[in-house]
């Protein structure tokens, strides 16, 4: 398994989750549904509060368009209309980024993404499916095509994408695409190559999460 | 309008008469300071410390600035605490104005850059145009008390393992080395100050601590969350090893007497030799770790010491 992941480790939170890909490590809370404030206040579905911290500085407009793409992946997922007038809390702490900060975002976007599903689902949250995302580069020169490239890799890339697929059925059926987020020189056919690399890579990745999820309830599991 | 937690009436009869029969929920006595658990991250100056369920991230960060003006021959140092509803939903994003978090932050503030732990005339390039911003940046991550020692803690141990890329200045040019070119160097750290906070409960009602005749207020150090809600007095000491008072902060709560003060500086002395001695430890094992070629790589001729 590429990713390791550990959910509920926080105590004053509903749901928590810790997500390593490679050097990003991703710490993820979330509290809800509890009261929201009047401005949030949602009439007929749960309003979301999606914060996303930085490792080193204060947060910039960089984690904010991160809170936004975030939001646009998440809101889909969650059962909302279960839960009108409520407000869920999700928080995102990179404790390491894993890539240079002021050029790339995508390694951490796609970290948190995995975290907050994890974390949602250790909220006991409705949710309508699965989700899984992973970061993806292609290189200079060769052309190739890598999932979860390096910081290394990120450096010497032409174009850089962030996909993000919503799955059914166990993980086995794609429903939707729920970001796919490039940035770069590419073509048509190379977006192409993307996605379908892409598809494969998340349909891992969705498993493996089942795993970690699976082995996180079943101890409490009574049979 | 983050909800406070609010403590059932039940529950902290339970906790009080607890405390008056010497017994703590936890099962440590009145004196006892949580088993500090400190991990360093894969970078420099990415440090976590742990006591018993609160958890606290520290990372420390630098870049190249300028000077204040008034102020030429020194660096900059930042502390950022700034807590998130990751610790807990009482706490609001980007509410700095609470009174935990402007607490929090001054002490932390008053104990580390204003008690000149670190070198900031060290982190001086060229004088007035150009020198080190060290930044350090506080994460919550989660909250069951003691949230001012714990950041405490991680923040003198972050800087003691942070170290800043190598330069080289050429009249007002300078070259910056990166860490895998040039072996980085670490920031220079004056004393380590390690706060100590002690709970003070009083067991009967409040006007006869004012008296001050028979006040046999409780003393516990290191409060957990529960107890933190319920105490009727706080006082947070730093002190270093070289039995320096570097900060009290005793604000409003239970009055007390000189005596008090001196024997809570006594304890706190005994804990904090023993995380300060605990904090070196971890940095030279950890230093011996990412060095581990050092001793094969070395030119150096054994010399006699």
């Amino acid at each position: 398994m590429s990713v390791r992941a550990e959910i509920g480790m926080l105590d004053n939170v509903d749901g928590s989750s810790q997500f390593v890909s490679q050097d990003t490590k991703i710490i993820c809370s979330v509290t809800g549904p509890i009261e929201a404030k009047a401005r949030q206040e949602l009439p007929t579905q749960l309003a979301l509060e999606i914060i996303v911290r930085p490792a080193k500085g204060v947060a910039t407009t960089r984690e904010k368009l991160l809170e936004d793409k975030l939001r646009a992946v998440l809101t889909p997922l969650i059962a909302r209309y279960c839960y009108p007038r409520q407000l869920c809390q999700i928080t995102c702490q990179i404790l390491e980024s894993g890539e240079d900060e002021p050029e790339f975002s995508l390694r951490e976007l796609s970290c948190c993404i995995n975290a907050a599903f994890l974390g949602l689902v250790d909220a006991g949250i409705a949710m309508n499916s699965m989700c899984a995302s992973i970061p993806i580069a292609i290189m200079k020169d060769s052309n190739e095509i890598i999932a979860n490239p390096t910081a290394e890799q990120l450096k010497t890339s032409v174009s850089v994408h962030s996909l993000a697929l919503e799955f059914v059925d166990g993980g086995n059926v794609i429903k939707n695409v729920l970001l796919l987020d490039s940035n770069g020189d590419f073509n048509e056919d190379q977006l192409f190559n993307v996605l379908e690399l892409g598809e494969q890579k998340c349909q891992e990745l969705v498993q493996d999460l089942r795993k970690i999820i699976q082995d996180g309830i079943s101890p409490c599991l009574v049979v | 309008m983050a909800k406070d937690i609010e403590i059932s009436a039940s529950e902290s009869k339970f906790i009080l008469e607890a405390l008056r029969q010497h017994y703590r929920l936890d099962g440590r006595s009145f004196d006892q300071f949580r088993d500090v658990k400190i991990t360093f991250g894969k970078e420099f100056g990415d440090v976590s410390v742990e006591m018993g369920n609160t958890k606290v991230h520290c990372r420390i960060s630098c870049q190249i600035a300028q000077p204040y003006e008034d102020r030429p021959f020194e660096g900059l140092f930042v502390i950022s605490t700034e807590i998130s509803p990751m610790a807990g939903s009482q706490f609001e994003n980007g509410n700095i104005t609470g009174e935990d978090e402007v607490l929090c932050s001054r002490i932390i503030e008053k104990s580390v850059r204003r008690s000149g732990a670190l070198d900031v005339e060290g982190l001086c390039i060229v004088a007035g145009s150009k020198c080190w911003a060290v930044r350090a940046d506080v994460h919550f991550l989660d909250c069951d008390g003691g949230f001012i020692d714990a950041s405490c803690i991680a923040v003198i141990t972050g800087l003691m393992h942070f170290k800043k890329p190598d330069i080289t200045v050429h009249g007002e040019q300078i070259i910056v080395h990166p860490i895998n070119e040039r072996e980085p160097v670490p920031l220079g750290i004056l004393h380590i100050p390690i706060c100590v906070t002690f709970s003070f409960f009083n067991p009967q009602d409040t006007e006869e601590n004012i008296k001050g005749e028979t006040n046999s207020e409780i003393s516990i150090i290191d409060a957990t969350l529960k107890e933190e809600l319920l105490r009727d007095g706080v006082l947070t000491v730093t002190l270093n090893k070289n039995r320096e008072v570097v900060q009290v902060s005793k604000a409003g709560g239970l009055p007390m007497d000189a005596l008090m003060l001196m024997r809570c500086c006594h304890e706190a002395y005994a804990i904090i030799e023993k995380i300060t001695d605990q904090i070196l430890q971890l940095l030279k094992e950890d230093s011996e770790k990412r060095n581990k070629y050092a001793a094969m790589l070395t030119s150096e001729n054994a010399r006699e010491t």
